[in-house]
């Protein structure tokens, strides 16, 4: 029994010369990042109005984000041959969301003469959505203003939509 | 008779000593890993930094800030007893390495944490103190598509 005495006393005395030193403690933790694909838009089709026919009044002709026109004012529809919405195929990380930032107004010309295109909108509006496999058609339409005997001529011009991811 | 009474008397010195001995000890254990949740790239590089305290993530250079799940590092302390004891410090990373899809790797570095690191001793006011650790995330140009991920080392000492 005074053997077994002696034991305890020097398991103490161990512990407390341990508890006296400078100690530390550390745990191990991972760090992870995902990196994703850049988001990317590319023009599938330009925006064409189609054939229009002006008056001695000026008017507008709406070309909604489906393609279809209507007209307002002295302006009349012409051959709707090729007429369609602009449309873009959007790229990046499936199932990401993102924001769509729609020209304000661009000047279409023919020479010296130039019409006005704004009023411009889209679907999807604002935000869109990638599929899961990461891609998305994004349409656009826009206002067209034609004035009073505006001068015949094929018209052109471009403009640029910006997706960013939210 | 006797052998009983020096029995209990051993017991009773070992139950005193072991509780002792466990409170001396300061311990810490992970409660998060690091996240910086999902970002895109450009053809610029960049950084994310993850902020220690609020565990938001802020992009610089051609880093695209895309969301999911971030979260900064959490440790608890349990510093050792007496109060007067309680004082520690904290030992951050330099930095660590990220592997992701074939050899692509990502440079961690920059890390920070809360209560602040390396500026002396912490005095928790209870004996259990939760850490957040933050960093900056080393983002190339273009870099490689893909999960990533790699270990680090917290570490407190006390004197």
């Amino acid at each position: 029994m005074k053997k077994a005495l002696v034991g305890a006393a020097i398991v103490a005395a161990v512990a407390f010369t341990g508890a006296a030193n400078a100690q530390s403690a550390s745990a191990t933790f991972s760090a992870n990042a995902r990196i994703v694909t850049p988001i990317s838009i590319a023009k599938t089709a330009d925006m064409n109005f189609g054939d229009v026919v002006p008056s001695g009044s000026a008017g507008t002709v709406v070309l909604t984000t489906a393609g279809s026109r209507s007209t307002t004012g002295g302006v009349n529809l012409g051959n709707g041959f090729g007429v369609t919405q602009a449309t873009f195929t959007v790229s990046g990380q499936g199932s990401s969301t993102y924001a769509i930032t729609l020209p304000g107004s661009a000047n279409i010309t023919s020479g010296a003469n130039t019409m006005s295109v704004g009023t411009f909108t889209s679907n999807p509006l604002g935000t869109g959505t990638l599929s899961a496999g990461g891609s998305d058609t994004l349409n656009l339409g826009a206002t067209l203003s034609v004035g009073a005997s505006q001068a015949t001529g094929t018209y052109t011009g471009s403009f640029s939509v910006t997706v960013v991811y939210n | 008779m006797h052998g009983t009474s020096y029995a209990r008397l051993l017991a009773g010195a070992l139950f005193l000593l072991l509780p002792g001995i466990g409170a001396a000890q300061i311990s810490v254990v992970k409660n998060a890993d690091l996240a910086f949740g999902s970002l895109g790239t450009s053809a610029s590089a960049g950084t994310a930094v993850l902020n220690a305290a609020t565990g938001v993530v802020t992009v610089t250079g051609g880093v695209v800030n895309l969301g999911g799940t971030r979260t900064a590092a959490s440790f608890t302390v349990t510093a050792p007893n007496p109060p007067g004891a309680r004082g520690y410090t904290i030992v951050l990373p330099a930095s660590a390495t990220l592997s992701g899809p074939g050899a692509a790797t990502m440079i961690v570095d920059t890390f920070t944490s809360n209560p602040p690191c390396c500026a002396g001793l912490v005095n928790g006011a209870t004996r259990t103190q939760v850490v957040t650790v933050g960093a900056t995330l080393h983002v190339a140009a273009n870099q490689a598509q893909g999960d990533y991920s790699g270990t680090a080392t917290f570490i407190v000492t006390r004197p």
